[in-house]
């Protein structure tokens, strides 16, 4: 008996086709290691009564599955072919399949009757039932029972759909529900809860609907993103279904009337003939108005059409970005393709708010993650939208409008060059697809010509030279032998390493290698004029270069380690007094050229002007003066002393280690200086010092801890 | 709030108190400025709050700043212990 994970399981240790560790799975299934070994043996239950290969565990390597094609489409079969005797139900799998059949069912239906078609016990069936009327409330629905007869939902038409559609989309992705009632067989990964589903659409005619929608698209000069053709797909599958039952939807007769004169009333009543024609079934009127609002809802209109709003979406638009921008703090105006983009994706959604039609989101929770702060940016602004359409947007439409800041922002990160034609397939060709591109743009050299949906790849390819696909949903490889990489929405360093293997096929160089360093164009600059401010200049640079943060820190601000090395820490130095520490710690400095004798007197003076302040804590002095002409460069020395000296701090004296510090500004020091105070701020690291006998035993201990 | 952090020289106890006290406002979710400097330019700026060692308490005393002073200055916990206390005591 395999359940879900274990199915999974199986399918991840074949398709990794190498060794892959215990822990590595428990990882990618967030179970415990316990958890995948006792899989792991159900597995071996399953391989063995199935006369399939054993998987092989190797000590120290892990676990990997060896079979011949011959086996491993074997294993596949049985794995979609698992049926629900051999299947283990979740409770949540149950309670769908028991929406499902109640659903499909014109009639009542008793309990025992569906206990037995979903192979569970009556008391299990009882037990779910309460989370299934829950489930039919919050959609406006009612489970009625009649003594004798058994259960039946009743409630409106419209909501009754809208629960078929929620049923059929719930586990799986709309674009994937679609795979499912199309495709003849079952991929690897469909179980017998998605096989279950398909069962709903047997006597439909799929591929007839999607050919009226390939005509709806012509019709409309528009190009339905995947999402929403997959939608369309379902919505009128199911609205062929209900009619076929006589089980009318029944529209507002003044909401028809304004339906009636879009275009898209006129291109929804043209599919409905053909469907009448081809269902041998009469399509009312409300039904055509019904298709209308989901043709309006999914339409991404590419040419200006004559709508009356336009110029009000428009503004909607320029203020939507305005604002995210202000929260952002990031001016997003200027970039074209992003309102473009938008104005492409609020008019439908507009539509969908107005007429409550729903969306699903599949990356949403990632969205949340990669992209917090700009969905949270968003969340803020669409007020505007709101207000407009008079309907609130749920996160999973604000997450959509999320992904095109996203990608405005990345773009507005690079500047690139362009050798490579490579056009970049997700589902909707409009947002993620977008946001992966312009990663890929700040990674590579590649000339990114398009972004476009599933259903479009077959055209631009047969129209552009396209050298690389770059997909983040599955799609058929190599079309016409272009290589293709599937990629997550927010590119793995796995993905990246894909990327640029197969540019390195192609030609060398393709890749923005970061060769520009900001040290070396300081140097160059510092060589020819006179740097007024060399931190703002190279903060500056960096911006302009697009180079990363990190690059100039390691640069314009020393670590610890790269200030305090052997030669600059001497230990259990003999001193009489005060004075005399001050000018040890500072000959170090001097004989490592990186002060002037000058600065000595000046640490000295200070303490004589200040008073012995700079001892900062109990037996540590730090002393130092302002950055001057004297001080070629950052510099720390590090003594310890052999007997402790009073430095007349009542406070923190005695003092047993001195630090003498000299920096060229207020602040670039600031990195060695923080991991230093870090560091005396640890017992551990006090007793280091003070017990070595051996420079490099402080060294070798800033290295080992400063790294963390 | 603008807090500002003092010594001598403005580049060394000054600064590592600033990066204490920039963790400690963080971690305590509070939102202010905190800007390190010299005694010499000290005077003029404004300032909710001061922070600076004893040592230089006689030179500082007597600018009518409201301060308070560390004794050791890599302490963090008696840092944050005298600086939540007199943050608490600002928004009263």
């Amino acid at each position: 008996m395999l359940n879900k994970r274990c199915s999974k399981l199986l399918c991840e240790i074949i398709d990794a086709q190498r060794c892959i560790s215990i822990l590595q799975l428990s990882k990618v299934f967030g179970v415990s290691n316990r958890t995948i070994r006792y899989d792991l043996d159900k597995i071996d239950d399953f391989c063995k009564s199935s006369n399939l290969p054993q998987i092989i565990r190797k000590p120290n390597e892990g676990i990997s599955y060896k079979c011949n094609s011959v086996e491993k489409s074997k294993v596949l079969d049985l794995l979609g072919e698992i049926g629900l005797n051999q299947y283990v139900l979740s409770q949540s799998e149950r309670i769908t399949m028991i929406l499902t059949e109640l659903l499909e069912s014109r009639n009542y239906i008793t309990m025992d009757n569906l206990a037995e078609s979903i192979l569970i016990s009556r008391s299990t069936i009882l037990k779910d039932m309460v989370k299934v009327r829950k489930w039919l409330l919050i959609r406006n629905l009612e489970l009625k029972s009649c003594k004798g007869q058994g259960v039946k939902i009743v409630g409106d038409e419209k909501y009754l759909r809208e629960a078929a559609i929620v049923l059929l989309t719930n586990n799986v992705d709309v674009y994937k529900a679609l795979n499912l009632i199309k495709a003849s067989k079952v991929s690897k990964s469909d179980y017998g809860l998605d096989k279950y589903k398909k069962q709903l659409f047997k006597d439909i005619d799929i591929p007839c609907i999607e050919n009226c929608l390939h005509i709806a698209e012509e019709q409309l000069e528009t190009k339905f993103t995947d999402e929403s053709y997959s939608g369309l797909v379902i919505h009128i599958a199911i609205a062929i279904k209900r009619v076929r039952e006589n089980k009318d939807i029944v529209m507002d007769k003044n909401e028809l009337k304004t339906l009636e004169i879009t275009k898209e009333f006129v291109v929804a009543s043209s599919i409905a003939k053909i469907l009448e024609n081809r269902f041998e079934v009469v399509i009312p009127v409300d039904e055509i108005g019904y298709i209308t609002i989901h043709l309006l809802g999914s339409n991404v209109s590419i040419s200006k059409n004559n709508d009356v709003d336009f110029g009000t979406i428009e503004f909607i638009t320029d203020n939507f970005i305005k604002s995210v921008g202000l929260i952002l703090n990031t001016d997003l105006l200027a970039d074209k393709q992003l309102f473009d983009g938008l104005i492409q994706h609020i008019r439908p959604t507009i539509y969908r708010l107005k007429h409550s039609v729903t969306l699903k989101n599949p990356l949403l929770k990632e969205i949340k993650q990669s992209l917090g702060k700009v969905f949270y940016a968003v969340k803020h602004s669409v007020y505007a939208i709101e207000e407009y359409a008079g309907n609130k947007l749920n996160d999973e439409e604000i997450g959509y409008l999320t992904l095109h800041f996203g990608a405005a922002i990345e773009r507005s990160k690079g500047i690139n060059k362009r050798i490579i034609n490579a056009i970049v397939v997700c589902a909707t060709g409009l947002g993620t697809s977008k946001l992966v591109s312009s990663k890929i743009q700040s990674l590579f050299n590649i000339n990114i010509i398009d972004t476009v949906s599933y259903n479009q790849v077959d055209d631009v390819i047969k129209n552009e030279v396209v050298d690389l696909i770059i997909t983040t949903v599955p799609i058929k490889s190599n079309i016409n032998n272009i290589p293709c990489i599937e990629v997550s929405p927010f590119l793995s360093e796995k993905n990246i390493n894909e990327i640029s293997a197969v540019l390195r096929k192609y030609d060398n160089g393709h890749i923005n290698n970061n060769n520009i360093s900001i040290e070396k164009i300081m140097e160059l600059v510092s060589h020819n004029c006179t740097i007024l401010n060399s931190d703002k200049l190279a903060e500056e640079l960096a911006n302009y270069l697009s180079i990363t943060n990190r690059f100039k820190k390691g640069v314009f601000q020393p670590m610890l380690s790269d200030v305090l090395t052997n030669d600059f820490i001497k230990l259990n130095v003999d001193v009489e007094n005060w004075e005399q520490a001050i000018r040890c710690g500072g000959k170090i400095l001097k004989s490592n050229d990186v002060i002037e004798g000058k600065y000595i007197e000046s640490m000295i003076d200070s303490v004589k002007a200040l008073g012995p302040y700079i001892v900062i804590a109990p037996g540590i002095a730090m002393p130092h003066a302002r950055p001057d002409e004297s001080v070629k460069k950052i510099g720390m020395s590090l003594i310890t002393l052999k007997k402790p000296i009073n430095f007349g701090n009542k406070d923190n004296d005695p003092v047993s280690i001195v630090v003498c510090l000299c920096a060229v500004d207020h602040s670039s020091h600031l990195k060695a200086l923080s991991q230093l105070a870090t560091f005396l701020g640890e017992k551990e690291f006090i007793t280091t010092v003070l017990n070595s006998n051996n420079p490099s035993e402080i060294t070798n201990y800033i290295k080992n801890k400063g790294e963390m | 709030m603008d807090i500002v952090t003092v010594c001598g020289m403005g580049m060394g106890t000054s600064l590592i108190l600033k990066m204490s006290i920039d963790d400690i406002l963080k971690k305590n979710k509070i939102d202010a400025e905190v800007e390190a400097c010299d005694l010499g330019s000290m005077l003029g700026k404004v300032a909710d709050l001061v922070v600076t060692t004893y040592e230089l308490k006689s030179q500082i005393e007597d600018k009518g700043y409201n301060t308070i002073y560390v004794k050791n200055v890599i302490d963090k916990n008696a840092i944050e212990e005298k600086v939540m206390e007199a943050i608490n005591n600002l928004k009263k």
